[in-house]
């Protein structure tokens, strides 16, 4: 055989620089005083990709059967001083509203819906951000206007209930 | 389509963009591409797909601008979008130069990304941008001449249905049509820039 780098040999090489590379999304400083509760910051969401373009000559039918779109909402969550769990967001905005991730196994993305909710370490910083843990708006029920606002309701285990408010960036940010 | 050499060049390359920036502090000659480069470039793979105003396009249709290529799917909420906001601020930042660059997206789900979705979703980024798609074996051939993975993965509780996992690289093809880098997620709009850049003035002189 001519070629004696197999692919196989090139994925374990990837998979050995990835794992040395170590993960992306570990907590970070710490914030807040030990008594503090847990609080939230930076909410925001990337606005909805769906120009609508009358140059197109689209049959509404077509425009009838059209998903609707998805988009995505990050956060820091700046843990408290004890450690506690996001395990469920809402948003009247979206038909469903599921909190998910971004594994990069060899080289290929895998997005995932989070089983059991996200830990939220004590005295540190969890950063929902892209390429990582976010809060997935399936189904949008409304174009995310860039500059607008909308809330989105979190439950934490301990924490209970939390509002926030997600600004809506543009795609181009 | 590639032979194996390509394809073997294809993942070296590959190997480097996530080491390049996966890892790097990096006191690196500073290349003049940031990506993972083949070098000696090789003719990107020629294909023929649908755009999404239902026409016709062959990639080599391109020639003479340096082209984008990313593969990936609408329903993506995170991965996909960042990335092709950064190629489109990329381009946005590039001013009149970016007459000279083409961003092309392949759908990998061509189940549910219809021409419609995918003219609204590409055009929201950057009005030029060209969406593609075809038959899942259309897809699947030029995927594969890519070295590009990707694989329907059920969501049992989720109300997407199922993600696509896929490798998340640009190819960075340049104006004669070669492919010159693989950059890896996460490669800033600014760097996207600058390679952009190098390579479009680099073809004035050939």
């Amino acid at each position: 055989m001519k070629y004696t780098l197999t692919f196989s040999a090139i994925v374990a090489a990837v998979t050995i620089l990835a794992s040395a590379c170590g993960g992306a999304i570990a907590p970070t400083l710490p914030t807040n005083p030990p008594t503090q509760g847990l609080t939230i910051s930076d909410v925001w969401a990337r606005a909805s990709a769906a120009k609508p373009d009358s140059s197109m000559n689209m049959p509404a039918s077509d425009g009838m059967n059209m998903p609707k779109p998805n988009s995505a909402v990050y956060m820091k969550i700046n843990g408290g001083g004890v450690a506690d769990k996001l395990v469920q967001a809402e948003s009247a905005v979206a038909a469903a509203v599921e909190l998910h991730t971004v594994e990069m196994k060899d080289g290929v993305m895998q997005m995932r819906q989070v089983e059991g909710g996200i830990d939220v370490p004590a005295h540190a910083t969890l950063e929902l951000k892209p390429g990582g843990f976010h809060v997935m708006l399936i189904g949008l029920e409304q174009e995310l206007k860039p500059g607008e606002t909308f809330k989105v309701k979190l439950t934490f285990e301990k924490a209970g209930v939390k509002e926030v408010v997600a600004e809506i960036r543009s795609l181009q940010q | 389509m590639l032979g194996q050499n390509q394809s073997v060049m294809i993942a070296l390359a590959l190997v480097c963009a996530l080491a390049s920036v996966g890892c790097g502090p990096g006191d690196r000659a500073t290349p003049m591409l940031r990506g993972g480069r083949l070098d000696p470039p090789t003719l990107a793979a020629d294909f023929t797909l649908t755009d999404h105003n239902g026409k016709p396009f062959t990639l080599s249709s391109t020639r003479g601008k340096v082209t984008l290529l990313y593969f990936g799917y609408t329903s993506c909420p995170d991965v996909c979008p960042l990335t092709l906001a950064d190629m489109a601020g990329a381009l946005q930042d590039l001013g009149a130069d970016a007459q000279a660059a083409q961003i092309v997206f392949i759908t990998l789900d061509p189940e549910r990304d219809s021409r419609q979705t995918l003219q609204k979703y590409v055009t929201a980024f950057d009005a030029t941008n060209i969406g593609l798609h075809g038959t899942s074996n259309e897809i699947k051939q030029v995927a594969d001449a890519y070295g590009v993975k990707y694989k329907k993965t059920p969501l049992a509780n989720s109300a997407l249905g199922y993600a696509v996992d896929h490798s998340a690289f640009i190819y960075v093809i340049d104006r004669r049509g070669q492919l010159r880098e693989l950059l890896p997620f996460g490669t800033s709009r600014q760097s996207i820039a600058s390679d952009l850049k190098f390579l479009i003035n680099e073809g004035d002189s050939s």
